[in-house]
């Protein structure tokens, strides 16, 4: 691809605990280009919110990035310090969090908590201000914004806060949007229309965004590349129809086929046997090799590394299944 | 045997230990409250003298200094009040006075606050209502009042003051209870509780109590050195502990009247004691709270 | 005799806050109003034995909410109740005490469905004491730890605290209590919604193993569509408190009929990118149960609606044998 937006390799953030180094991140590479959306995917301990955090600099001691670089724009992130972050972070890359019942602060209207990334970033006048807010609002299908401005966050349904809190990540046109679980909380009627309205938005604006979940279906109805995540490891990563439709990691297959189909009859659903490991103690060699019915000991030994198995499909895995 | 040890494994292995660790305050906190524990435990048999004993003492060893400045004698290492009582042996059997006040005065308010708590969270409705009011009305009576009143209608007495502090100590333990109980309440192991088949009653003790007890030991730790000073502040007034058991209080009252007169040593120590022990309780405390805040994980 | 008849159930929850709070200006007077929730409005269903009945919906549509009522955490403020031909809807704790023993109740939390201060042998052993379903605590303690191997669970469990385990174990132990009493209904909330995508397949075949092997029924509450196909007989569709579709799982996948059932077909992703086949798309928030819409529950979101849709709440209408709709679209006559 061109240049892509957002390069990021080697990545490693480790959580420094009483009780031993959690690994959330430990060495992933992956790259984004403009108007693209990437489909991070990944159960409870996967690493993919901490990736996301990682990104935009919000990761708190004990935690730290160990190594790894971040490129975004032609610029390194990873090396910057608070100062300069704070500069990109709003402006040029924004986040939206999974809950939108408490990511909105209950005290300010929506005006003010729009207006807030402007005034921090931008020298706009106040009826500029307020006009961009209105536009913004239209954008995300919020309807009669003139008269909802004032209102507080609680005066605002689910969907629509959600709503609110995208306006809010969109409102400098950032290059780069991580949203992380950003229906999940959601009910089915409403994440559809707010996945369909962040389809057009990234459409519109080129805007480059990076959707973090653990539900396959969403991921496969919006990425156009899709990267899968086990225990702070990337285990395959490629095209959408590649990983959907022709996936080789036996962690990949297990995950889609243990999903109930809304066609056809199956008595039982394929599961993928035992549990996710601690992260504090993951077992040598391959992570998922101790569930993994195609494991042998090459796999307990050595931990596989990405190789690709086909244009743009890359797979961690010594013995990665047929197509 | 095996059980207790695997307690104190598990204690040591656990995040609060690290912490308790790595904490001066909360070190010192339970250094302070050992060296109480000693005191109380070991202190009378420390100490020669037995200071409520008439015939041990001799008036003509009242108001000696402490040791260490002259005029003092040795054997009364903290020097002696008007009576020719020993200072330190003093303090020593007023802190367990102390001490002892602010344990059964916690122990009541407790018992009868987390009863209350429980029924008003559970219930809810009218009982709850008039639990509460009855609360919020106690707590605009301090506790000087009620025991001034008690000790004006019957005479001094132990047990007056811890009526008087159950009186008004009960309040907070109802509220923080009956706020807990509301939440687990609503918590699906309650419910299976009630699918389970089991009656009210039972649901309460076992279920709900067991969960709401934790914050509480932070409120019960805190409410006995506030106590032990509520209880010093009625017996400097002379409405509180009767003059046969003095508590470090009463003791800072009997040197009060000569404390201007160079005598200071009959006030400052007992004084010294009761703000270190207050201390320590305190730190410990705050540590407490720190470590068993789950918002704060 | 069915095993479980509901009929019109209701639910209503008085959330007022206090009487001060309550007094408001309107039409030029001083009332004190009540806020009510209306959770669960005038449900009707039946389920029969060996049965899986899935009730599905959004949240707020009172799924759940009927769940409990039916297995009487709340008591039903209208309707009635139906075990096996007993009507248990006023049945005061004695009464209710034998009925303990025939309906049971997984939970959706794995992490507050659990006394945390309470061993997983007592967690399981707990119904089956006081329910009065065995005879000695020694057959009490068999039990449990058969059914603790049973769920996927080792005897060296038994003496643990559940923040000992993970979200998917818990749920094991969850359902080794339900199942403690040997009943012959389990509803089961949500019960796998809170779980990892891998774990949840396997929640879901051994629940489906364990009804094959001891023959009870299920109500299985579900957001999840996909889930709830996989699952069910018979399936209900709920919005707002009301039940607004019945029918079997292949009349409600293949030929839904209420907008609202085609709706959540159509706007539910999948992984192989299929679609329903009338697919109508919602405008729109969820409603609230704090005021009910006039006319039929769902009128202001529904992209068909008439003019007798603001007007009265449709009657149940039967398409086909088993499958039956509220919805006017549907009445004879009706265009």
């Amino acid at each position: 691809m061109a240049r892509p937006l957002l390069a990021v390799q080697g990545l490693k953030t480790h959580f420094h605990t009483f009780a031993g180094v959690i690994k959330a991140v430990d060495g992933v590479d992956f790259a984004l280009g403009q108007g693209e959306i990437i489909g991070v995917v990944g159960e409870s301990g996967g690493g993919k919110s901490v990736l996301g955090f990682s990104i935009i600099g919000l990761i708190d001691p004990p935690g730290r990035l160990e190594a790894g670089e971040i490129w975004f724009d032609g610029r390194r992130l990873d090396n910057l310090g608070e100062e300069q972050l704070r500069k990109i972070r709003g402006k040029d890359i924004t986040m939206i969090f999974q809950d939108p019942m408490t990511s909105l602060n209950p005290l300010y209207t929506i005006q003010d908590q729009m207006e807030e990334v402007m005034k921090l970033h931008d020298n706009l006048n106040a009826s500029q201000r307020r006009q961009r807010c209105i536009q913004l609002l239209k954008e995300v299908g919020i309807p009669e914004p003139e008269s909802r401005l004032k209102n507080y966050p609680h005066q605002f349904s689910g969907g629509m806060r959600q709503r609110v809190i995208i306006a809010i990540a969109l409102t400098l046109h950032p290059k780069l949007v991580i949203a992380d679980e950003p229906t999940t909380a959601l009910d089915v009627t409403i994440q559809a229309q707010i996945l369909k309205m962040m389809r057009g938005l990234v459409k519109d604006h080129q805007t480059s965004l990076m959707l973090i979940t653990h539900d396959l279906a969403v991921v496969a109805e919006m990425a156009d590349t899709i990267i899968v995540m086990y225990c702070g490891r990337i285990v395959e990563r490629g095209r959408n129809s590649d990983i959907i439709r022709g996936s080789r990691h036996p962690y990949t297959r297990g995950l889609l086929a243990s999903i109930p189909k809304m066609t056809g009859h199956q008595r039982r659903l394929q599961q993928i046997p035992g549990m996710v490991p601690d992260v504090r103690s993951l077992p040598p060699g391959c992570s998922f090799a101790p569930r993994c019915e195609f494991s042998q000991d090459r796999c307990r030994a050595e931990a596989p590394r990405l190789i690709g198995v086909d244009a743009e499909h890359d797979v961690a895995c010594h013995f990665p299944r047929e197509r | 045997m095996q059980a207790i040890r695997s307690v104190i494994e598990n204690f040591r292995a656990s995040e609060m230990f690290h912490n308790y660790r790595r904490n001066a305050s909360a070190v010192a906190g339970s250094g302070i409250l050992a060296f109480f524990l000693f005191v109380v435990v070991f202190g009378p048999s420390l100490v020669a003298q037995n200071p409520y004993d008439i015939a041990s003492l001799d008036l003509l060893d009242s108001y000696k200094p402490p040791a260490w400045m002259a005029g003092g004698d040795p054997r009364y290492l903290l020097g002696t009040d008007g009576q020719g009582r020993d200072i330190l042996a003093g303090i020593i059997y007023g802190c367990r006075i102390s001490l002892f006040i602010g344990l059964s005065g916690m122990f009541c308010s407790s018992v009868l606050g987390t009863l209350l708590g429980l029924l008003a969270g559970y219930y809810g409705g009218r009982l709850d209502s008039i639990i509460m009011r009855i609360a919020d009305i106690q707590l605009s009576f301090p506790s000087m009042l009620i025991a001034l009143f008690l000790m004006s209608a019957f005479k001094t007495g132990i047990d007056k003051i811890l009526i008087a502090l159950t009186a008004v100590g009960w309040v907070i333990y109802a509220r923080t209870v009956r706020g807990s109980t509301l939440s687990e309440k609503q918590k699906e192991y309650v419910q299976a509780a009630v699918v389970a088949g089991l009656p009210n009653r039972k649901i309460i003790l076992r279920h709900v109590l067991p969960n709401v007890l934790t914050p509480l030991i932070v409120v019960a730790t805190i409410q006995v050195g506030s106590f032990i000073l509520i209880e010093a502040s009625l017996s400097f007034l002379g409405v509180g502990v009767p003059v046969t058991k003095p508590s470090l209080g009463l003791l800072i009252k009997n040197g009060f009247d000569v404390l201007f007169s160079g005598l200071w040593w009959t006030s400052v120590f007992p004084g010294a004691f009761i703000m270190l022990l207050v201390f320590g309780i305190n730190l410990f405390g705050d540590f407490l709270r720190d470590e068993l805040n789950p918002r704060l994980k | 005799m069915r095993l479980l008849e509901v009929k019109n159930l209701e639910q209503r929850f008085d959330v007022s806050p206090g009487f001060l709070e309550r007094l408001k200006f309107k039409d030029g007077r001083v009332r004190a109003e009540r806020t009510i929730v209306h959770a669960v409005n005038g449900v009707s269903f039946h389920i029969d034995r060996g049965e899986v009945f899935g009730l599905v919906g959004e949240s707020g549509c009172g799924k759940s909410t009927t769940a409990k009522t039916v297995v009487k955490i709340h008591p039903p403020t209208g309707g009635q109740i139906l075990v096996k031909g007993e009507d248990i809807t006023h049945h005061d704790y004695r009464r209710m005490l034998p009925i303990r023993k025939k309906i049971q109740m997984i939970f959706q939390d794995p992490f507050a469905s659990l006394n945390p201060r309470q061993r997983v042998r007592d967690i399981i052993m707990e119904p089956m004491i006081f329910s009065r379903a065995v005879g000695t605590k020694g057959e009490a303690q068999d039990r449990a730890m058969d059914l603790l191997r049973r769920v996927g669970l080792g005897p060296e469990h038994a003496d643990r605290y559940p923040h000992q385990f993970s979200g998917g174990q818990r749920q094991r132990i969850g359902i080794a209590r339900a199942l403690s009493v040997d009943p012959e209904l389990v509803i089961a909330d949500e019960p796998i919604s809170a779980l990892d995508v891998s774990i949840q397949a396997q929640i879901l075949n051994l629940m489906v193993d364990l009804k094959d092997e001891f023959g009870f029924s299920y109500l299985f509450i579900t957001h999840n569509l996909s889930v709830v196909r996989h699952i069910s007989d018979r399936i209900g569709v709920m919005y707002l408190g009301f039940l607004i579709e019945v029918g079997t799982s292949q009349d409600i996948f293949q030929a839904p009929k209420h907008p609202y059932t085609r709706a959540l077909l159509a706007a539910a992703p999948t992984i192989d990118g299929s679609r329903p086949i009338d697919p109508v798309e919602i405008r729109g928030e969820v409603g609230s149960t704090l005021s009910l819409p006039v006319g039929c529950c769902f009128q202001p979101r529904c992209p068909l609606a008439f003019g007798r849709c603001t007007e009265e709440h449709p009657e149940w209408v039967a398409v086909h044998p088993g499958h039956q709709v509220a919805c006017h679209l549907f009445e004879p006559g009706s265009h």
